[in-house]
C-alpha cells in the first residue's frame, strides 16, 4: 500500500495548525492571483487600478498569502527537483492523448478554464468555498461524477478551517 | 501568545513564504496531486490519490487541529459572511474552470514548480482573476441579489 498521499495529507494538515498559530491565516491561494493580476494592471494603468471597487477592499500588493503561493512555486520545485521529478511538459498526456499534442489549443483550452476558475472563486467568496459548491452542480460538467466532487472536492471546505472558509483570531 | 507574530507584517511575509515552501512540497510528494493527470484522474474515478491527501489532510487539520484549539480556547473562528446563492453560483463556475484548467489555484502553483504541465497555466490565472477584478461592482449584479440574501461578497 503507498501511504504517501496520507502522509502528505497529515502534512498538511498539521501546515495548517502551523498558518493559524503563527499567522492566523488559513491556507488559501486564490486571491493571490486576483493581486497579481492588479499589480500588472498597474503597470499599465497606473493609479486608476487602485480606484476598482474590488481592489479597495483587496489591494494588488505583495501579502501572506501572495508569499504562500510564491513558496507553493519553490516548494514543489525543490522536492521534484530532490526526487528526479522534474521535467518541463507543456501538454499533459492525459489531455494530449485525448486531444492532441497541441500546445495552443491546450492552452487556450487553460485559458478558459482559468477564467471561470477565477470568476467563480471570486463569485463564491473563496477558492475553497468555490469548490464546495462545485460539489453540489457538478453534473453540469459532464465529464465529471457528482460523488467524486462531492467528496473529493466539496468536503475541503465543509470543516471550516483548511482552507478559505473561515477567518482564524486568536483570543 | 503569537500576538507579536502576528503584527510584524514583514516576518509574516517570510512566515508564509515557509509555510508555502512546506505546502508545496507535500502538494508534490502526495502521489503527484500537482500533476494534471493524477487531479483529473480523481474526478473520471480512475486515480484516488487526491481524496486521499485533502481528506487526510482535512481530518488531521480540520476535525482534530482546530477544534482542539478551538476547544482550549487558543483560537477563535470566524466564518466569513457569504450564502448558499453565492457558493452554489460560484462553484457551478468554479468547478467547470477547475475541470477545463485541470488544476486549483493551489494546484496549479506547485505544477509550475516541477516544471510541470503547461507553464503558460501561471500566466492564465491572473488573467483569468482580472476579468473579474475589473468589474465595477465588488457585489453580484442586482439581477442576482436574490440569490444572495446574506451578502455575497467578494472574499480571499
Amino acid at each position: 500500500m503507498d501511504w504517501t498521499p496520507y502522509i502528505a495529507g497529515v502534512g498538511i494538515g498539521v501546515l495548517s495548525w502551523v498558518a493559524f498559530l503563527l499567522s492566523n491565516k488559513p491556507l488559501g491561494c486564490s486571491t493571490a492571483y486576483t493581486r497579481t493580476s492588479g499589480m500588472i494592471e498597474r503597470i499599465f494603468r497606473g493609479k486608476k487600478t487602485d480606484e476598482k471597487p474590488y481592489y479597495q477592499t483587496f489591494a494588488p500588493l505583495v501579502d501572506w498569502e501572495w508569499m504562500l503561493v510564491a513558496g507553493v512555486v519553490l516548494g514543489a520545485f525543490v522536492a521534484s527537483v530532490m526526487l528526479g521529478g522534474f521535467s518541463f511538459e507543456w501538454v499533459p498526456t492525459l489531455f494530449g492523448d485525448t486531444f492532441g499534442y497541441d500546445t495552443g489549443l491546450r492552452l487556450a483550452v487553460a485559458l478558459v478554464g482559468g477564467i471561470l476558475m477565477g470568476l467563480g472563486s471570486r463569485w463564491a467568496g473563496g477558492g475553497a468555498r468555490a469548490a464546495t459548491g462545485s460539489a453540489v452542480p457538478s453534473a453540469c460538467d459532464i465529464r465529471l461524477d457528482c460523488r467524486c466532487r462531492l467528496f473529493c472536492v466539496g468536503y475541503c471546505d465543509s470543516v471550516p478551517s483548511l482552507r478559505g472558509g473561515a477567518v482564524v483570531r486568536r483570543k | 501568545m503569537f500576538e507579536h507574530l502576528h503584527e510584524n507584517t514583514r516576518l509574516q511575509l517570510v512566515i508564509g513564504f515557509l509555510i508555502g515552501c512546506c505546502f508545496g512540497g507535500f502538494l508534490y510528494i502526495g502521489g503527484g496531486v500537482t500533476e494534471y493527470n493524477v487531479i483529473l484522474g480523481q474526478l473520471l474515478l480512475t486515480d484516488f490519490t487526491v481524496i486521499k491527501v485533502m481528506l487526510t489532510a482535512v481530518v488531521v487539520g480540520g476535525m482534530i487541529g482546530i477544534y482542539a484549539m478551538k476547544s482550549k480556547g487558543i483560537i477563535e473562528l470566524h466564518p466569513k459572511p457569504g450564502s448558499i446563492g453565492s457558493t452554489v453560483i460560484g462553484g457551478i463556475i468554479f468547478g467547470m474552470g477547475f475541470a477545463i484548467l485541470g488544476y486549483c489555484p493551489g494546484t496549479v502553483a506547485g505544477a509550475v514548480g516541477h516544471g510541470g504541465p503547461l507553464m503558460p497555466s501561471s500566466a492564465v490565472s491572473p488573467a483569468s482573476s482580472s476579468v473579474q477584478a475589473s468589474l465595477r461592482r465588488p457585489t453580484p449584479p442586482p439581477s442576482m441579489r436574490r440569490f444572495f440574501p446574506k451578502g455575497g461578497s467578494f472574499g480571499s
